[in-house]
C-alpha cells in the first residue's frame, strides 16, 4: 500500500495536534504563574517529567489510567505548591533575578531525584494491553492426571531460556520477572483435536524481548521438550487494547483512540481552566491578582494563596501533559525530559503573549505544527538532520516576537493578563 | 456628638515608610463610629501612607495601630479587611480588565452570601445609576468619575464600618467631586464611618465632622472640622488665603 502525500499531510496534522496539545498543557502553566506572580518558574518542565514518571509509577502498581492520572496530578500539584512555598514565596519582594536562580536550583533538584530514584535511562510507558499471547502449536500432550505435561514442561524451558538470554544480555528487560508465574497457559483446540498451548501473559507484564529472542528461547523450549521446533513456531496474536485501535481514519490516514483522549483530556481541561478563570470567584481573583496585587489584596484576597493555587493548577495541567505524551510516544518517559518540553512550552506562552491563557493554548498548538511539519516536510528538503525541527519552532517564536513583542495575543505594553 | 469610651480606629505613636524613607513620625489620631474624620494636608505630607499603614499594606515600625481597641498593627491586608476597614486607594486602582460587575464581586470577596451580595449589587447601582449602566464593559472604559463611583460602590461591597477614601476628588470635574462628596455624606447618614484623607481641604472640612492636619509625617493639629475651617492658619495654609 502506498501512502499518498494527503494521507502523510493528515497523519503529520494528527501528529501536529497532539504534540501542539501537550505543549499547551505545559504552557499555560508557565502564563499562569506569571501572570499572576510575575515569575519565571523554569522548574516547571520537571514538573512535567514527574507527572509522567509518577503516572507511569501508578499505571505500574495496577491502577487504570483515569486514576493514575488523577493521583499523578494530585501529587504534582502539590510538588508545585511546595516548590512556590520553599523557593519563590520568600523571595516575593526581592529583585526578578532572584527567584530565577533558585527555579534553576530546585529544577536541578527535581531532575537528580528523579534520576536517583528512576534511573538515567529511558522508560517505556507501561503497556496498556489487556494480555499479549504466544500460540504455541502441538507441543502439549496430557499425562495421566490430564495436565499437560509437555505444555508445562515447555513453557519451563521457555522461561528459562529466556532468563538466560537476558541474563547474558542478548535482551533487556528488568531484572527479576519471571515469566512463568504471570503467565498462564491454555489449551489449544482445533475440530476437536488438541494442537497446543496458548501461553497468556496478564496486562502490564513486560514480557520482553524482541521477537527474534522469543524464536530463540521457543525453538530451545522445544528441543529440551524434545518435538519439533518449527521457524515461527509462536505465533504472537496481540490483542489490542482499546486505546491502540483505530477511531477514525481519513484517508488512510488513522487515528487511534489513545489520540483521540489526548485530544479530548486536552481540550476538557482547557475548557475547564478557562471556565475557573472566567467564572469562578478563584478565576476572578486570579486576574484581579494578575493586574494589580495590592489592590486585591484590599479587597480581602488572600495573594499568597491565590498563587499557589496557580502553582496547582498550572502542576497538575503539567503532569496530565506529561503522561499523556508517554501515553503517545509509548517510551520517551526519563529524567531529562522536562528540559526540553518545558523550553518549547516556555516558548510557546511567549509566543501566544505570556500572562495570556488562550495565548499559551495557541503558542503551544502552534509550535506543535512547526515541528511536526519541518521534520516532516522541511528538514529533508534542506538536507538537514530532522532534529533541527525545534530549531524552526523557535525561529517562529522570533519572527513573532521581532512583529509583536508582546506576542500573538499578549496586550501591547502591558505584560500581563 | 457623644464619644463612645472605644474608637473604632486609633493610631499612637505610628511611625512607618518605605525602604530607605521614614514617612510617618508618630502619628496619632483616632476615629469613632458614626464619624467622618478628615486627614488634610499637602501632597507629600504622608496622608496616602497613614492610610496604607491602617490596611496593612505598610507595616509600622513604631507604635499601634488599633481597631476596636484590638493591636492590629501586625495585621495581614486581608485581616483588616476582614475587619470591615475598606480602603478606596488613590487612583481608584479599578481591576481595569474585569466588569464593573467584577469589580463588585471584588470588593464582596470575602462575603459568602450570594443573596445578599446580589441585593447589595442592586442597592449600589442605585446610588449610582451610571455604573448599572456599564456592568458589563470593562472598568477601564469608565470616564474618571464613574470610575471613582465604581471604586467606591466596590468597597461598599464590603459591607464596611469604616471606610477609608484616599483623594476621592482628585482629577474630577467640580460637578463630580460634589457628587461624590454628597455620596459620601449619606453614605455616612447609613451609619458608615468615614475616614477621608483630602488635597481639597475646604471641601474635606466641610464634610467632615472632625478633622487632622498633617504636615511631614505628623499630625499638627486637630479638632471639629468647623474649627479648622476657621482656624486663621489652617486657612491660609490650605484654604487658599493670605493670613
Amino acid at each position: 500500500m502506498e501512502i499518498t502525500p494527503t494521507t502523510l499531510f493528515l497523519r503529520q496534522a494528527a501528529n501536529a495536534a497532539t504534540l501542539g496539545a501537550v505543549y499547551a498543557l505545559i504552557a499555560v502553566g508557565y502564563t499562569m504563574v506569571y501572570g499572576i506572580a510575575q515569575l519565571i518558574n523554569f522548574a516547571h518542565g520537571e514538573i512535567y517529567m514527574l507527572g509522567a514518571f509518577l503516572g507511569i509509577l501508578f499505571i505500574g502498581a495496577g491502577m487504570s489510567f483515569p486514576v493514575a492520572m488523577l493521583l499523578s496530578m494530585a501529587s504534582c500539584a502539590a510538588v508545585g505548591v511546595a516548590v512556590d512555598r520553599v523557593a519563590y514565596r520568600p523571595l516575593r519582594s526581592s529583585p526578578r533575578l532572584a527567584p530565577l536562580i533558585t527555579a534553576i536550583a530546585v529544577s536541578l533538584i527535581l531532575q537528580n531525584v528523579a534520576m536517583l530514584v528512576w534511573g538515567a535511562e529511558q522508560r517505556p510507558f507501561p503497556d496498556l494491553r489487556p494480555e499479549v499471547e504466544y500460540a504455541m502449536p502441538q507441543a502439549a500432550s496430557a499425562d495421566s492426571n490430564g495436565e499437560w505435561v509437555a505444555g508445562r514442561r515447555w513453557l519451563e524451558a521457555f522461561d528459562a531460556a529466556l532468563r538466560n538470554r537476558i541474563a547474558a544480555g542478548v535482551e533487556r528487560r528488568s531484572a527479576g520477572t519471571p515469566v512463568l508465574p504471570e503467565a498462564t497457559l491454555r489449551l489449544l483446540a482445533e475440530n476437536g483435536e488438541l494442537v497446543g498451548l496458548r501461553v497468556s501473559f496478564a496486562s502490564g507484564t513486560k514480557i520482553a524481548a524482541s521477537r527474534p529472542t522469543l524464536q530463540a528461547a521457543s525453538q530451545e523450549a522445544c528441543r529440551v521438550v524434545g518435538i519439533p521446533a518449527r521457524p515461527g513456531i509462536i505465533a504472537e496474536s496481540r490483542l489490542v487494547h482499546w486505546l491502540e485501535a483505530p477511531a477514525f481514519s481519513v484517508l488512510r490516514a488513522v487515528v487511534t483512540w489513545k489520540v483521540v483522549l489526548i485530544w479530548v483530556i486536552t481540550s476538557v481541561m482547557m475548557l475547564v481552566l478557562e471556565l475557573i478563570v472566567l467564572k469562578t470567584r478563584l478565576g476572578r481573583a486570579m486576574r484581579a491578582c494578575a493586574l494589580d496585587r495590592t489592590t486585591a489584596a484590599l479587597m480581602g484576597v488572600n495573594v499568597n494563596a491565590v498563587i499557589a493555587c496557580a502553582f496547582a493548577i498550572g502542576s497538575a495541567m503539567a503532569a496530565v501533559a506529561g503522561l499523556l505524551y508517554g501515553l503517545y510516544l509509548g517510551s520517551g518517559i526519563y529524567f531529562r525530559m522536562g528540559t526540553y518540553a518545558g523550553v518549547v512550552a516556555f516558548a510557546a506562552a511567549v509566543l501566544g503573549g505570556i500572562g495570556n491563557l488562550r495565548g499559551a493554548m495557541l503558542g503551544g498548538l502552534l509550535l506543535g505544527i512547526v515541528q511536526v511539519f519541518t521534520k516532516a516536510y522541511v528538514t529533508d528538503w534542506l538536507g538537514i538532520d530532522s532534529s533541527y525541527d525545534i530549531a524552526f519552532a523557535f525561529l517562529v517564536l522570533i519572527l513573532v516576537i521581532l512583529v509583536r513583542p508582546s506576542g500573538l495575543l499578549g496586550t501591547p505594553g502591558a505584560e500581563r493578563a | 456628638m457623644v464619644e463612645p469610651v472605644r474608637p473604632l480606629l486609633r493610631l499612637s505613636g505610628v511611625h512607618a515608610g518605605y525602604e530607605r524613607m521614614a514617612v510617618l513620625h508618630g502619628v496619632e489620631l483616632e476615629v469613632h463610629p458614626g464619624e467622618i474624620v478628615t486627614l488634610v494636608g499637602a501632597n507629600g505630607a504622608g496622608k496616602s501612607t497613614t492610610l496604607n499603614t491602617i490596611s496593612g499594606v505598610i507595616k509600622a515600625r513604631r507604635g499601634r495601630v488599633e481597631i476596636d481597641g484590638e493591636d492590629v498593627t501586625q495585621a495581614s491586608i486581608p485581616g483588616i479587611v476582614k475587619r470591615g476597614v475598606i480602603q478606596v486607594p488613590e487612583g481608584r486602582r479599578l481591576f481595569s480588565e474585569l466588569t464593573v460587575h467584577e469589580n463588585l464581586l471584588m470588593g464582596a470577596y470575602l462575603r459568602r452570601d450570594k443573596a445578599a451580595i446580589r441585593a447589595d449589587i442592586d442597592r449600589v447601582f442605585h446610588l449610582f445609576p451610571r455604573l448599572e449602566e456599564r456592568r458589563k464593559q470593562k472598568a477601564g472604559s469608565l470616564s474618571g468619575g464613574e470610575q471613582q463611583m465604581c471604586a467606591i460602590a466596590r468597597a461598599l461591597m464590603a459591607r464596611p464600618r469604616l471606610l477609608l477614601l484616599d483623594e476621592p476628588s482628585l482629577g474630577l470635574a467640580p460637578l463630580t467631586a460634589q457628587r461624590i462628596f454628597s455620596v459620601i455624606k449619606e453614605l455616612n447618614e447609613q451609619g458608615v464611618t468615614v475616614f477621608l484623607v483630602e488635597q481639597n481641604a475646604f471641601a474635606a472640612l466641610r464634610l467632615a465632622h472632625r478633622g487632622y492636619v498633617m504636615e511631614t509625617g505628623a499630625v499638627v493639629m486637630s479638632g471639629p472640622a468647623e474649627e479648622l475651617l476657621r482656624d486663621p492658619r489652617v486657612r491660609a495654609a490650605y484654604l487658599g488665603e493670605v493670613a
